[in-house]
């Protein structure tokens, strides 16, 4: 394969209108926008964003469900309107996502309602681990029909809750925030793509796999693996190979990550780092920081905020820190493919340009929501905002965010099939595994000790 | 009319169900509709991933 450093002629790319990040951003910003009229109107969202609450009795519970029952039917009939006009919009047939949603809906509520049980906590019972778990079991035993994946959308809805975690984040702490997360997560990926590529290469693996190998671990998982392979052109059973074990690491991370950080007593803001640090997805980030955060709320001398804190510093790592930069791996290593490794017989026009088209486009979203709701606390003064904007505002935000996680950490469980995925093979595996290590032990000793009082504060 | 860049191509396979298709598990932790998909597909011919604006000599215009 050869490289034409040029900016790429138009061709038949996929248009914004056809990917998950363009309708996670409208829906997203348009429930942000939707929040803020009603609060400037005197009104709120909150009505709307009902969450189960805490519980010790299904007493009590029952009695929430007979009150809210017009709550929760509004709120599914809003999402329903918004998740199958999105998926429309990308092709996907409304006789499948329609009742695909309303399944997702459904156990997403047992899932919420179980993660509120006052004992939850003594049990693990953490939301994203029973969501993931459940997700698994029912697929594997081939309990739903394949038909409704069309609606089993992992992406989207995490999008989407990225875009509405924005809005939970002030500007400032970005601002704040971003360059050490830049700077911790950019020493382990380039450390973690260095083992792997170097495991890889060492145990004879072609370079193109090396290369899809080393970022699916490094940068985004899935996401990194697939990009990559384009840019190098690597073959389409490498990819698959490498998405398989992604996918493998990935869901064991999302187990041993959160109770390895409770074990170890980290604070909710290190873990958070570390997850985001050490985790291969996006989707399964988020489900072990959510999970994490629950843990850490109730680890002893935990601030108010433990829980906020996890997802907030994981968000700063992996999203600000990891993904927004595929496109450069993808332009750098395309121009490698090119001038060291043997020739494909493919020829690809790679630019500056490869920058701005593999960014993930949803990052935008997510940092308007976090701008409009700096605004409006500006715009109210800061102890109007913690009276009046937060509950109207920012807490239904939180609660629909919370539903858009639990309705993408129930479709990863939903959408892995074990007996689908490729065959790993021991030399990909071990290569990957390698790297595994070196990022976990890294991710670590950077979160909880170099920058570990920056990240236990984070926020505070 | 002619095939210039792979996305024009016969071989060329770049909508999402047929990526997804091609790569079993991708809709688990990613998507084929994300942004930074850039357009990318299977080229039937090569069995690789390739870019959509990339090229080769064996291109064929898609019927």
């Amino acid at each position: 394969m050869s490289t034409v450093m040029t900016e790429a002629a138009p061709a038949r790319t996929a248009g914004f209108w056809k990917t998950d990040d363009a309708w996670a951003v409208c829906i997203g910003l348009a429930l942000v926008a939707l929040a803020g009229l009603l609060f400037a109107g005197g009104s709120s969202l909150a009505w709307l964003a009902v969450t189960p609450p805490k519980w010790t009795s299904f007493g009590q519970l029952a009695a929430h469900f007979v009150a809210a029952s017009p709550r929760y039917a509004a709120q599914f009939a809003l999402w329903l309107v918004l998740v199958s006009g999105a998926l429309a919009a990308l092709g996907y047939r409304l006789r499948r996502t329609v009742p695909a949603f309303a399944l997702i809906y459904a156990l997403s509520v047992v899932i919420f309602a179980a993660g509120q049980w006052a004992s939850a906590v003594t049990y693990n019972l953490e939301p994203p681990l029973l969501a993931l778990a459940a997700g698994l079991v029912i697929t594997n035993l081939g309990l739903l029909p394949r038909s409704l994946d069309e609606g089993f959308r992992v992406e989207f809805y995490i999008k989407l809750g990225v875009v509405l975690l924005g809005a939970t984040l002030p500007f400032s702490l970005l601002i704040w925030a971003g360059p050490v997360a830049l700077l911790q997560a950019s020493i382990v990926s380039v450390v973690t793509f260095g083992v792997i590529f170097a495991a890889a290469r060492l145990l004879g693996l072609d370079p193109r796999l090396a290369s899809v190998l080393g970022v699916g671990g490094a940068v985004c998982g899935v996401s990194a693996a697939i990009a990559i392979a384009a840019a190098v052109g690597a073959r389409r059973q490498d990819a698959a190979v490498v998405i398989s074990i992604v996918i493998l690491w990935a869901i064991v991370m999302i187990f041993a990550l959160p109770f390895a950080a409770a074990g170890l007593g980290l604070p909710a803001g290190v873990g958070g780092a570390w997850i985001g640090t050490s985790e291969f997805a996006d989707a399964a980030g988020f489900a072990a920081a959510q999970a994490y955060g629950g843990i850490a709320a109730h680890l002893p001398g935990a601030p108010a905020g433990a829980a906020e804190q996890s997802v907030a510093a994981f968000t700063l790592m992996k999203v600000v820190g990891r993904d927004v930069w595929i496109g450069l791996w993808a332009l750098i290593l395309s121009v490698v493919a090119t001038l060291r490794w043997e020739e494909t017989g493919i020829t690809h026009r790679a630019g500056a340009g490869e920058i701005w088209r593999r960014f993930p486009k949803f990052v935008i979203g997510f940092l308007l929501a976090s701008i409009a709701v700096t605004l409006i606390a500006q715009g109210v003064g800061h102890a109007a905002f913690v009276k009046s904007a937060t509950p109207a505002v920012v807490a239904p935000l939180k609660n629909l965010r919370s539903w858009a996680f639990a309705f993408g950490f129930l479709c990863i469980g939903l959408t892995t099939r074990v007996r689908d995925l490729a065959g790993i093979g021991l030399r990909p595996m071990a290569a990957f595994s390698a790297g595994v290590v070196v990022n976990v032990l890294l991710g670590l000793a950077l979160s909880a000790t170099v920058f570990g009082a920056y990240w236990a504060h984070l926020g505070q | 009319m002619t095939a210039r860049v792979c996305a024009q191509c016969r071989y060329f396979k770049g909508g999402a169900a047929s990526f997804e298709a091609a790569l079993p598990g991708v809709a688990s932790l990613s998507s084929a509709h994300a942004a930074l998909r850039a357009g990318d597909g299977h080229c039937t011919l090569h069995d690789r991933l390739v870019a959509a604006t990339s090229c080769c000599p064996a291109l064929e215009p898609a019927i």
